[in-house]
């Protein structure tokens, strides 16, 4: 059994289909591409497996465990880590401090008689996983400037170390290169290899930049009018016509 | 049948009342975003005018009406708009909804300044044949009552048909949608919106005739109190839809009238329904209806062209200052502790003793509002809860005050938990309309009760005595607040540096993010939801041991919605900005008595700070302490320039966005500014 | 975001200044009149967000220019500063031949400027007549509003079918059709078409692009930000590359071709 398991996704937002009976699969230590065209449904499946959105129809089976109306804080909990495709960042929170965040928060602490006791500081533990992060990410230098001066590039990476400070067994990440330019966006790749070499870690990633795609999955699903036209090997599926007239738009 | 009709009947009256009230509320909130809780004052504006002409200077009521709705009322909705709603649309909730509670304050004050603020008994109807009672079968209604059932039924038809046939009316449903597509098409949006205002200010107005003769006196607070259950008409409507808020409004009028008149008379319930539907109602929506879970459900596609909202600067203080505050603090705190205690007379050490305490009530506000934005107007209300718990245990069960007192704060954070739980999901609006309708449900029914608020006689409250030191004597009393003041302080300052505060600075950054490393949002505010009614009853019971009594007058919900503008209009964020507001409640209205008639306008001082909170939504104390510490570090800056060495300007830190966080300030501020929003806000 | 220099990449020497300096804007490609639209060193900010730096731009009249570059690019706030939505910060904005730099966003409209945007671009709580009606109607009798409104329904045939139906309820492509409709009705100087194809599918977007080019015929010239690079150069006269926020090259699309389909990203 896969990591993450979802079949039979089905959500609707008002008369319009998002989503029509979607599945898809991910697992430990791969990268799983999902694209598809603007407005394909790609964020609303996100949404609907980070619990986010509730489908009307289908499951998600995260590690052994049925998801189906846990809370999002609760998934957060048991392994999925999710960056967005809007900068989600804590404005006035330094990137240092977006990490310590998620750092106690996976621990789900936060005893109010620990605070009244002034015993909240953080601890040289999360203190040196954050400064390994930060250097993992290239971000050392950035980390004591607060979010709102960030660049969109710096601002993706922030994201990332955040989701990644949850130590989640599964990344979900929504278009973590757009924004980017080539360097960025390659040593984002490059970044993201490692860390699935290092800590196991699986990765579902929704992305346009199909050179990214190509070079980092090894599995892809194509989303396209909320339906799941094609899937499998990275190599096959972006050769393959159907895909190449759904997603590109031509017809050559 | 003909039972139920007898009650009904007479409901209707205010039905339509509360109907017409809620879909001006509808009206304005869809068409300019403003959830316009200033009704109640500019219903008193129309009513007053009317009231005066008629009775001082004679005028024909036919004039009098026609000056009052149709002069007036679009006068004051022109003025409005112009002057503030138009540079709004970009604010936040927090921001709209203070601004329209800081007009509710002020404007009303400003009327009494000007045309005396004596009471208005019997305003004249401008029903014809007010007084005549018409008979339909077994059924009747006075005159003024059906004039304003007829007044509803062709004006919601008329906004029926408008909204459907008209160009304006379609364009009015475009506006609500997305203002700048409108635009795109060719059309001033702003003009739209400003002709809501004018339509929904003259319904207004007209609403405030309609409804000063039904309870036979012209005063702001039976306004605002149909407000209220308006509010729950509009809920019922969803904040969008026109037909079921009439319904909504019907339903709550003929409602509250049938079962006044089925329940036994004098009975509890029948006492405690009335004023608890609001509220019950609003809960009940909340829980129930999909649509207000969903939001708006049409949201406006061209969003991505507002600016982020801007940003609070990052703590500029350099060290040097840091050095300065951290000598000086104690040296300023010990020295106005001699003055107050050696220097002042009995009387203004009372008032020493006052600022200590509402200093702690307005603590609950920066808990709340400035650590997890969420709006809170019953804050004054969770005060009574601990004021009543206090002294009923001390008095009545010999507890020892303090002990007491902390047993107050806890049964007000039990009541804040319970309060708050439907409302936190949705939070925003919802939470401040129902803590609102909480409110007036405490003032109404709760709090006259003789087991909570001692009935008629009131609460007898103690002095605190702890072992051989009695607190009873003023300046032994006054250190004692002072010394909770300081411990509450403490308290509030530990939370914003600790794994909660940081939870809720997250939180207020982007719910989403929040609960994507795992927080779990419902606790986090559940938690400092109670936490700030624990300290607001701490505060309440400090509030009534002062002056050893309180009764169900001492914490109507008019002072919750004055602290709210209050504190958040000096500084919501931090400890100083609680003691500044409270400095200013107290003195404020202290030196306006020097000066005769100008003390009514005490109200309209804390009223229209909004406008300077609009500019400035992280206080007015917080920017005046920014400014001047940017020109501190300017100087500072200048100085070291001409000592050391010339200073490399801008950041260096290479590329990848050091510039962009370099010029942010200058143009985020233009952008905060009025004048800017409004631009982008088109 | 970096203001630095252009990238290297793309950095042959046609490429614009990147400071606020009050240099000539690239010279339009000669036609024997003023452009129809010019943008002149225009910078623009979201609030603290700094999205163009000193963009010059010049829209030829009946012509068709192709907005072109990679995600962040800063093209959609082109298209939003040329409607007003965006207040540039500093340059300057020329339409018709005056400056518009300070003229709001409906006043721009009347002037003839139409703006099809990025994503659902109708009103989807009114029904489609309505969304039709709203902007003929500013001017016009009722007997106008009617005509016009036959004149868009013999355009887009399958929107007769729906006249009544609420527009959120169209698929994407309707919607689409619908928002050009509405821009059919009254034929404007400058049609500014941000990503209209984004999530159609390819039959749709050939037929999406059909009605521009009939829009270009009657003649309005276009701008278009689009991401299928293919699709703007067949229907452009002209190409605009930009890269963070500044034109890295502009020029006549024979001219652009070879660069554009190699841009990244695309």
């Amino acid at each position: 059994m896969a990591l993450l398991e979802a079949e039979g996704i089905s959500k609707h937002f008002g008369g319009i289909a998002a989503l029509t009976d979607v599945g898809l699969s991910a697992d430990a230590s791969e990268i799983v591409g999902l694209i598809g065209p603007n407005g394909a449904g790609k964020t609303t499946l996100f949404n609907c497996l980070f619990g986010l959105d509730r489908p009307d129809r289908g499951r998600v089976v995260f590690d052994g465990q049925v998801l189906d109306r846990l809370p999002v804080h609760r998934r957060v909990r048991l392994g999925i880590g999710r960056t967005f495709q809007r900068l989600e960042l804590f404005a006035e929170m330094t990137v240092r401090e977006h990490l310590l965040a998620a750092e106690r928060a996976r621990g789900g602490g936060g005893a109010l008689w620990r605070d009244l006791l002034n015993m909240s500081a953080p601890t040289a533990d999360e203190r040196s996983r954050v400064a390994e992060l930060l250097e993992m990410l290239d971000i050392t230098d950035i980390s004591d400037r607060p979010a709102e001066s960030l660049s969109l590039g710096h601002g993706r990476l922030v994201e990332l170390g955040r989701a990644l400070a949850t130590e989640p067994k599964l990344l979900m990440l929504d278009e973590p290169s757009s924004g980017l330019d080539r360097a960025e966006t390659a040593a984002l790749g490059a970044t993201l290899v490692r860390v699935v070499a290092e800590r196991r870690t699986g990765v579902l990633l929704v992305e346009h930049d199909l050179e990214l795609v190509r070079h980092v999955t090894s599995r892809l699903y194509v989303l396209d009018f909320g339906h799941m036209v094609i899937s499998g090997n990275t190599e096959n599926v972006l050769e393959h016509p159907s895909f190449r007239r759904a997603y590109l738009g031509r017809t050559e | 049948m003909s039972q139920f009709l007898i009650y009904a009947i007479p409901g209707l009256p205010y039905g339509c009342v509360f109907a017409l009230v809620g879909v001006c509320l509808v009206l304005t909130y869809q068409t300019s975003g403003m959830f316009n809780l200033a009704f109640g004052a500019q219903a008193y504006v129309s009513a007053v005018i009317f009231y005066t002409t008629v009775e001082d200077h004679h005028w024909p009521l036919w004039l009098a009406a026609v000056f009052s709705v149709l002069v007036v009322g679009p006068l004051l909705g022109i003025a409005l708009d112009r002057l503030l709603y138009r540079y709004m649309r970009a604010s936040t909730t927090t921001v709209k909804l203070i601004t329209a509670i800081g007009l509710s304050i002020g404007v009303p004050s400003i009327v009494d300044f000007f045309f005396g603020s004596s009471e208005k008994l019997n305003p004249p109807s401008i029903a014809p044949h007010a007084a005549h009672t018409y008979h339909l079968g077994s059924y009747y209604l006075d005159g003024n009552g059906l004039f304003t059932v007829v007044v509803t039924v062709v004006l919601v038809v008329g906004l029926g048909l408008l909204f459907r046939f008209t160009a304006v009316g379609l364009r009015m449903r475009a506006v609500v949608e997305s203002p700048r597509m409108v635009q795109l098409a060719g059309i001033s949006s702003e003009r739209v919106s400003m002709l809501a205002w004018i339509l929904s200010s003259m319904i207004t107005a007209l609403a405030g005739l309609m409804l000063a003769p039904i309870y036979h006196d012209v005063d702001v607070n039976n306004f605002n109190l149909v407000l209220v259950t308006s509010i729950a008409a509009a809920a019922i409507g969803g904040m969008s839809n026109l037909p079921l808020t009439l319904a909504g409004g019907l339903l709550l009028g003929v409602g509250q009238q049938v079962l006044a008149g089925y329940l036994p008379l004098n009975s509890i319930l029948a006492e405690g329904l009335r004023p608890s539907f609001p509220f019950i109602v609003l809960v009940a929506v909340l829980l129930l209806s999909p649509a207000v879970r969903r939001g708006r459900s049409a949201p406006d596609p061209l969003s991505g062209c507002d600016p982020p909202p801007p940003p609070l600067a990052a703590s500029l203080r350099g060290a040097g200052l840091d050095r300065v505050s951290r000598v000086g603090l104690p040296v300023f705190v010990v020295a106005v502790m001699y003055v107050t205690l050696f220097q002042l007379s009995e009387h203004y050490l009372g008032l020493m003793t006052e600022v200590a305490i509402y200093s702690i009530i307005f603590l609950s506000f920066t808990v709340v509002t400035g650590f997890s934005g969420q709006i809170s107007l019953c804050q004054m209300t969770f005060a009574g809860f601990g004021a009543f718990t206090a002294g009923q245990l001390a008095t009545d069960h010999g507890w020892p005050f303090l002990v007491a007192m902390v047993a107050g704060g806890f049964v007000a954070a039990v009541c804040g938990a319970v309060v708050a739980l439907p409302a936190l999901r949705l939070g925003g609006l919802y939470l401040a309309l129902a803590t609102l309708a909480f409110a007036v449900m405490a003032d109404e029914f709760l709090f006259p009760l003789n087991d909570i608020g001692g009935g008629e006689a009131g609460v007898d409250v103690p002095r605190p005595v702890l072992g051989p030191i009695d607190f009873g004597a003023d300046r032994s009393f006054f250190l004692l607040c002072f010394a909770i003041l300081v411990l509450v302080s403490f308290v509030v300052i530990l939370i914003r540096k600790g794994t909660i505060g940081t939870y809720l600075a997250a939180m207020r950054g982007s719910e989403v993010a929040a609960s994507s490393i795992g927080i779990n949002l419902t606790r986090a505010k559940i938690t400092v939801f109670a936490l700030s009614a624990g300290i607001a009853g701490i505060g309440g019971a400090l509030l009534a041991s002062q002056v050893q009594h309180a009764d169900s007058e001492s914490f109507v919900y008019q002072y919750s919605l004055v602290f709210v503008v209050l504190v958040l209009t000096t500084g919501a964020r931090t400890v100083e900005g609680a003691i500044n507001a409270s400095l200013a409640y107290v003195a404020i209205p202290e030196i306006l008595s020097h000066f005769g008639t100008l003390s009514v306008l005490e109200f309209a001082l804390f009223g229209f700070g909004t406008i300077a909170y609009v500019k400035h939504p992280e206080g007015i104390l917080e920017f005046q302490k920014r400014s001047s510490i940017r020109k501190f570090n300017q100087l500072r800056a200048r100085m070291k320039h001409r000592q050391d060495r010339p200073l490399i300007h801008g950041d260096d830190s290479g590329p990848g966005g050091a510039e962009s966080g370099g010029r942010a300030p200058g143009i985020a501020g233009e952008v905060a500014g009025l004048s800017g929003a409004g631009d982008v806000g088109d | 975001m970096s203001a630095g220099r252009p990238d290297d990449g793309f950095n042959d020497g046609a490429a614009t200044p990147g400071g606020p300096s009050p240099s000539a804007p690239a010279p339009p490609p000669a036609p024997d009149q003023a452009p129809l639209l010019e943008l002149e060193q225009v910078h623009a900010a979201y609030g603290p967000f700094r999205a163009l730096f000193g963009v010059s731009i010049a829209v030829p009249r009946k012509s068709v220019v192709a907005l072109l570059g990679p995600n962040g690019a800063g093209k959609s706030t082109v298209a939003r500063v040329v409607t007003g939505l965006v207040p540039v910060s500093s340059g300057r904005v020329r339409f018709d031949g005056r400056d518009v730099t300070d003229v709001r966003t409906y006043q721009r409209a009347r002037l003839g400027i139409a703006y099809a945007p990025e994503g659902r671009s109708v009103f989807s709580t009114l029904t489609v007549e309505e969304n039709l009606a709203l902007p003929a109607r500013s001017d016009r009798g009722r007997a106008a509003t009617a005509a016009a409104l036959e004149k868009a329904f013999q355009a887009f045939p399958q929107l007769a079918a729906r006249r009544r139906q609420r527009a959120g309820t169209l698929s994407g492509g309707e919607q689409r059709m619908l928002s050009l409709a509405s821009v059919l009705v009254e034929p404007p100087l400058l049609l500014v078409v941000d990503e209209l194809s984004l999530g159609l599918a390819a039959v749709v977007i050939d037929s999406v692009f059909q009605t521009l080019a009939a829009i270009r015929d009657a003649g309005t010239s276009l701008l278009i930000v689009e991401q299928h690079v293919d699709r703007a150069l067949s229907l452009a006269d002209h190409v605009v590359l930009l890269s963070k926020g500044e034109v890295v090259r502009q020029g006549p699309v024979d001219e652009m071709r070879a660069l554009a389909t190699s841009l990244p990203g695309m």
